[in-house]
């Protein structure tokens, strides 16, 4: 049976192998879609070999330039040169980067970039801001280092392990010698320090992976680095090999083994953060919060009914959503509703809940973005009428992010980001339809708001005097001359611009004070050259001419973490997302405009002239650096081999390959082995596989041609010997992230014969298949939690030379997940297949995956029903063992009531199965399951049909389950 | 006796054999001569890395930097060109910092903790032995024996007879990272945990000891009749040599990986925070400093007409004694990846982009450059015949020299 499972596996992996959500999620699985074919070229520098498209040529060359220069960092640094031409493949936005091929899996907006050591490829997005470019490029290339470093370091010291450094070494030194301490980083620290949740490095473990594990990392680094030398971070590394713990390592370099240090290091943190809440406050402290569940960001006022509300973001359900909910509330707080679903269809894939901010205009017309297909659209959504007015994608753009309605509704101005990688300004009005570019350059343009006059736009940029080391400035588009003109002015990141509503503040986040708080501007008033007395906001300019009063800049809130997104209301309030315990939630600070005056005015330093725009110098045009079309080039990703000894079967051996070129989009895979016990079987037990993926364009395409001998096992056939061979090809269309169709020919000589059976069948078979498939699920930490998955089959198998095979398949798989609650879902699944002719292959049921209570695929038939009902509820959050030598930890251990009902069968159905009881779900570091079933099994017998059931019977004890595997 | 010098291995095998055999043999002698045979065979058993004793005044390159001067200063009429390979090993792990040679036999050390030897008229290998622990890549000869620092462990100095492979004394001094000052009848060590040692050569026997408060990476040197030597803590500390006394300490900053070199005045190093000392042997003021824009991890060498060091910004410096004025500096394509050595005009440097460099000590200029196969941090050494570096990929390349008077 095993074997037989295993043949079935493995061809349905080769036949299905077009898509590379298949592997992961059996016959469901989102798509990883190739919208773009993209035409790559590499460029050849001293150390790099650049994979670029020609539409981001001088976006690859400003990041070839900048990973020279991180090299030489870097190589000081580590005191180690890289031995080859190190391969980074750029994208110029994460919407193409999402679509590479290095990596199998799906890339979640939050990553950066990243460095695959095996074929040692670095891939990196850019994302607008030449500096954040910077950061990654030289954030990966620190992992290329380190891996040289401390392979060189064990292969020089015959060791042979890989893990003694630990992940919060390797991503916090990375981040350090990369950007080095950061706001990001000083607000996340303080925010833990102040609130308590620091994991000392004796505890790290517990936030393996997340973002407050890089920064605590960082943070542990930063300090040695500070109290000891920056060297005792190289020595670390270079005393890797000393002894297999890292604890024992830093006891070495520094004289402190891990509890030692936590115990200097999270003093030295308290000591230098806590006497912060003298004059600052947590945000929780001294505003409300709005919002508690999820992360909620991105306020955006507007009034209904002439009552104040606000639209947000959230992702408080799994699925990021656009809510919205009254500000007023009498008695309970007011209860969000869901405005907007996203994450499960084409239209609303994604709206960037940390990027893109959105905006309601007077009339209640919402603007926001979304990911659709290969890019982002804009969306205008009738927040009245509650339905979609516009949906706008612009062949020219690729990213879009903060879309800012004008006061008269005519347009609407947006940051946007084209395919060549460049972040600019945009203005859509929508009385002309036209789209109009107000910057082109290589500064990273966003936040763009209209000054309350309508003439110009405020934004926040990078062009300033300071962009070039990460500082952001607030400026001033003139719309009627095309100027731009500082509005503030400084080492700063003055980012989020928001007017009041009566036009008389600029409110605005920034780092002025250390963390990121709100500040504001208050209006100045100037005669313009006709003699009109003007509003303006600029506390950059010294100039005097004209000025009647100055603006006046004034700090607003004064928290220890950090407060964005500030957006104010019709009654001078402010609503903004506050930063603490390391969530995001919505708050609103009362009455913004009469604590302005109670505030002292900041002294801001003005310009008296125009500073020069920071250049990116070009990579020089020598012979050294040249740039030639890509060809493909082969090299082995994975290689394995195996031997095995089974008491039924024999032995047998065999080897795995996989190769691939630099991009990932062909892909090899070669499986052979052989099972053959005597020497005269050697050739006839040959098995071999050989696939080809095809995966640069967005349809998909995989061959392959096979060869299969051996003995064989199942319930239905008993022991027989079958050698099949052939060639199949496949195709993959995804109509989305969600849905996709595919098709399969398959085309195979059989020859089998049974044991003790004079009966030997020959066959030329031929396959088809055409499947639909979707899925949107969101799963947790066990299984799918919402959302649906869906599979229809249809196909045929025909002999064509013989006519012993010929029967058609139908198959339809159905599952959906209701949300009881935040934690608690209702899950159904349907399942129905039909195999109809002539030697048919049987379907198997029975176990833990599909029909509880009964043994391990004991059922076959080639009629198969399936009904699950499942409650998924939390069990046990966390539990943790502990013995005297350490300790484990088990988180989210799930509970389970469950109602089976199902059968497979030939002939007419005279009994259909079933199972009821309760389970327990154990997720065991990500990638296994645990699951045991308790209850009781029943069944119904039938007069020939399901629908004329005849009795109910209820089997003898109750039964107990222990298997693996994820819920269904 | 035939066992004696033949390989271990078989020799275990045939002595079996013949024992065997001998069962069947009536005359006792040949019994007894076998015994004996296999006593004399265990006595030859012990790891051993010459078979012959070294010639009483053989050509010596006893220690880092060649002798216990340590400028990395040979002065010479003679010059360095037409180098040509001549030998290139295979070895099983990366070579150490530097080689050893006496007579016509090379001492190698690797990362993997062992020590290798190979006849410099054959270029075969002689022998080798397994150390208890790796080493920081440094081994000396004091006379004909062999002393061994330890980068981890306790007893991590010890010196011993190759010939015979007898340990004459063990210290338990914790790890050694930096190379031991050789200096007659004393030997000076910095350690990781243990402060400054000084080690009578002939006993053993530890003459004094100076508690640092922090590790050192930096080897140390006699200069102007003081022990000079930096910690990881920026002090550089010069001591009494006969009685560990303090005679200064210099707060420079940074860390001190490199070894201080100097002559009758002056002291010169280079630390991690990129800057290049001069100082005041005597007082331990600062003379003058030399900023470069990266660190700097690599000795200086010092001759008549300059002070020379490299740093990791990928350029080789050339500094006026006096004043510290930037007489040149070159490019080397690369950082270095060991420190310069002068010989008579020229200056030998390896670097990480796998290149062997020859430069003109007075203009810079590069004379020659030699692609190897690996990273060389190894530093190349000249005998009279050849010159030998090695690379990092487990290399070791052996130059023939054709000398131009």
């Amino acid at each position: 049976m095993r074997r037989n499972i295993q043949k079935i596996l493995l061809i349905f992996l080769l036949a299905g192998a077009v898509n590379s959500s298949l592997f992961a999620q059996y016959y469901f699985g989102r798509n990883k879609v190739q919208y773009n074919h993209f035409n790559w070229y590499v460029l050849t520098t001293k150390h790099f070999h650049v994979y670029y498209y020609p539409e981001m040529k001088n976006l690859a060359q400003i990041g070839a330039k900048i990973a020279e220069k991180s090299y030489k960092v870097l190589e000081d640094k580590f005191n180690q040169s890289i031995n080859r031409k190190i391969p980074l493949i750029f994208y110029s936005s994460h919407i193409h980067f999402e679509q590479t091929n290095v990596l199998p899996n799906f890339i979640p907006e939050g990553v950066g970039g990243f460095f695959e050591y095996m074929k040692g490829r670095v891939v990196i997005p850019a994302n607008g801001s030449i500096e954040e470019f910077h950061h990654v490029i030289q954030h990966e290339l620190v992992h290329v280092f380190t891996h040289s470093l401390i392979s060189q370091i064990l292969r020089d010291h015959k060791r042979t392990e890989m893990n003694n450094l630990p992940l919060w070494f390797i991503e916090g030194i990375a981040e350090y010698w990369s950007q080095g301490w950061d706001p990001q980083a000083e607000m996340v620290l303080r925010d833990a320090v102040v609130n308590g949740y620091i994991y000392p490095l004796d505890q790290i473990y517990q936030i393996n992976g997340t973002f407050l594990m890089y920064k605590e990392g960082e943070a542990a680094l930063k300090y040695i680095s500070e109290t000891y030398g920056d060297d005792k971070l190289l020595q670390l590394m270079e005393n890797s090999w000393k002894v297999d713990n890292f604890s024992d390592v830093m006891k070495l370099t520094i004289g402190k083994n891990y509890k030692e240090f936590d115990k200097e290091w999270i003093y030295h943190l308290r000591k230098k953060y806590f006497p912060l809440l003298k004059k600052e406050d947590d945000p929780a402290m001294v505003t409300k919060a709005l919002t508690k569940e999820g992360i909620s960001t991105q306020p955006a006022f507007f009034e209904k009914n002439g009552k104040p509300w606000m639209a947000f973001m959230s992702n408080r359900v799994g699925y990021t959503n656009i809510y919205c909910r009254a500000l007023q509330q009498k008695q309970k707080p007011a209860k969000p509703t869901i405005l907007i679903k996203g994450e499960r269809t084409a239209s609303f894939e994604a709206f960037h809940i940390l990027q893109s901010k959105i905006d309601v205009s007077k009339s209640g017309r919402l603007a926001f973005v979304s990911k659709s297909g290969g890019s982002d659209a804009l969306y205008i959504w009738n927040i009245p009428k509650n339905s979609l007015e516009y949906r706008f994608k612009f062949d020219s753009l690729v990213g879009i992010s903060s879309p800012s309605w004008s006061s008269d509704e005519t347009s609407l101005c947006f940051s946007g980001v084209d395919f060549g990688g460049l972040s600019d300004l945009y203005v859509y009005n929508f009385r002309t339809g036209k789209l109009k570019r107000l910057t082109n350059d290589i500064y990273q343009d966003t936040d763009p708001v209209w000054t309350p006059d309508g003439s110009g736009i405020v934004f926040s940029s990078d062009r300033g005097e300071f962009g070039r080391t990460g500082a952001q400035n607030l400026f001033r588009f003139d719309l009627n001359s095309g100027d731009i003109s500082y509005v503030t002015h400084g080492k700063f990141q003055d980012k989020s611009p928001a007017f009041s509503l009566d036009g008389k503040y600029l409110a605005f986040v920034s780092n002025r004070s250390g963390s990121f708080n709100i500040w504001a501007i208050q209006e100045g008033k100037k005669i313009n050259s006709v003699g009109k007395i003007r509003r303006f906001f600029s506390i950059a300019n010294d100039s005097t001419r004209g000025i009647l009063k100055k603006p006046v800049l004034k700090q607003l809130t004064h928290f220890v973490t950090a407060a964005q997104n500030p957006e104010w209301t019709k009654s001078g309030d402010i609503l903004f997302t506050a930063f603490e315990n390391f969530n995001f939630q919505i708050h609103l600070l009362k009455n913004a405009t009469g604590i302005f005056p109670k505030e002292k005015p900041i002294p801001s330093r003005s310009i008296a002239f125009k500073p020069d725009l920071w250049t990116v110098g070009q990579l020089a045009q020598s012979g050294k650096n040249t740039s030639i079309k890509y060809k493909p080039k082969y090299s082995l990703d994975v290689a394995q081999s195996y031997v095995m000894q089974d008491p039924l079967f024999g032995r047998s051996g065999g080897a795995q390959l996989a190769i691939s070129d630099m991009l990932g989009n062909s892909q090899y895979y070669i499986l052979v082995y052989n099972d053959a016990t005597t020497r005269e079987e050697f050739i006839k037990s040959f098995n071999v596989a050989v696939t080809q993926l095809d995966l640069s364009h967005r349809t998909t395409y995989a061959w392959g041609l096979y060869h299969f001998a051996g003995r064989y096992f199942n319930y239905y056939d008993g022991f027989y010997y079958e050698r099949f061979y052939g060639g199949f090809t496949s195709i993959s269309y995804p109509l989305s992230t969600f849905r996709r169709l595919e098709g399969n020919l398959n085309v195979r000589y059989s020859h089998k014969e049974w044991y003790g059976s004079e009966y030997a069948r020959k066959a030329v078979l031929i396959s088809n298949y055409l499947a639909y498939v979707k899925d949107n699920s969101l799963w947790g930490p066990t299984g799918p939690v919402d959302g649906e998955r869906f599979n229809f089959t249809i196909g045929n198998t025909v002999d064509v030379r013989y006519s012993n095979v010929n029967f058609y398949t139908l198959m339809i798989d159905f599952r959906r997940y209701f949300r009881l609650s935040r934690r608690i879902t209702y899950a159904t699944r349907f399942v129905g297949r039909v195999n109809h002719g002539k030697e048919t292959i049987k379907f198997i049921m029975g176990g833990s995956w599909d029909l509880r209570g009964y043994p391990q695929w004991s059922i076959w038939g080639d009629q198969y029903f399936l009904m699950n009902h499942e409650l998924r509820f939390p069990f046990i959050d966390r539990f943790i063992l502990r013995f005297p030598f350490g300790g484990v930890r088990f988180s989210s251990i799930r509970g389970a009531l469950f109602w089976d009902t199902g059968n497979a069968w030939d002939g007419p159905l005279t009994q259909l199965r079933g199972s009821a009881g309760v389970g327990i779900r154990l997720n065991l570091g990500g990638v296994l399951v645990l699951r045991f079933d308790y209850g009781k099994t029943f069944y119904t017998t039938f007069e020939n049909s399901l629908f004329k059931p005849r009795s109910f019977h209820l089997n003898r004890g109750r039964f107990k389950q222990f298997f693996f595997g994820w819920d269904f | 006796m035939v066992l004696f010098f033949l390989p271990r291995r078989f020799s275990v095998l045939l002595l079996f054999q013949l024992l065997k055999k001998a069962k069947n043999l009536s005359a006792k002698f040949t019994k007894i001569a076998l015994i004996l045979s296999f006593l004399l065979f265990l006595s030859g058993c012990q790891h051993r890395l010459i078979k012959h004793p070294l010639p009483p005044k053989p050509f010596q390159w006893p220690q880092w930097g060649g002798n216990h001067r340590q400028n990395l200063y040979i002065p010479t009429q003679k010059e360095l060109s037409g180098l040509k390979l001549v030998k290139t090993i295979k070895l099983l792990s990366s070579p150490g910092r530097t080689l050893l040679v006496s007579g016509d036999v090379l001492f190698v050390p690797t990362l993997d903790g062992k020590l290798t030897t190979y006849s410099l008229l054959t270029f075969k290998k002689i022998g080798h032995i397994k150390l208890p622990q790796k080493l920081a890549g440094t081994a000396a000869l004091i006379d004909h024996d062999i002393l061994v620092s330890l980068r981890f462990g306790k007893k991590s100095l010890f010196r011993f007879n190759p010939l015979i492979g007898k340990k004459k004394w063990t210290l338990e001094l914790g790890s050694i990272e930096t190379e031991p000052l050789i200096t007659p009848s004393r030997i000076f060590v910095t350690t990781l945990y243990k402060g400054s040692v000084a080690v009578d050569d002939s006993t053993g026997k530890i003459l004094w000891k100076t508690d640092l408060h922090s590790q050192s990476h930096s080897s140390p040197n006699l200069i102007a009749s003081r022990i000079i030597f930096g910690d990881d803590c920026g002090n550089l500390h010069a001591v009494d040599p006969s009685k560990g006394d303090s005679l200064w300490t210099t707060k420079l900053g940074g860390i001190f990986r490199a070894m201080p070199v100097g002559d009758a005045k002056r002291v010169y190093v280079g630390t991690t925070n990129g800057l290049f000392f001069a100082i005041n042997s005597n007082t331990g003021k600062i003379l003058w400093k030399f900023p470069v824009s990266a660190k700097i991890v690599h000795t200086a060498a010092v001759a008549p007409n300059g002070v020379f060091f490299a740093a990791n910004d990928g350029f080789l410096y050339k500094l006026s004694r006096q004043s510290g004025r930037l007489i040149w500096k070159r490019p080397l394509g690369g950082i270095a990846g060991t420190p310069p050595l002068i010989y008579g005009t020229q200056i030998l440097i390896g670097t990480l982009e796998h290149r062997l460099l020859i430069v003109n000590r007075t203009s810079g200029e590069i004379k020659a450059e030699f692609k190897l196969k690996g990273r060389i941090r190894t530093m190349p050494i000249v005998t009279p015949k050849y010159v030998v570096t090695g690379s990092e990929e487990r290399w070791l390349y052996i130059f023939k020299k054709e000398q131009i008077q």
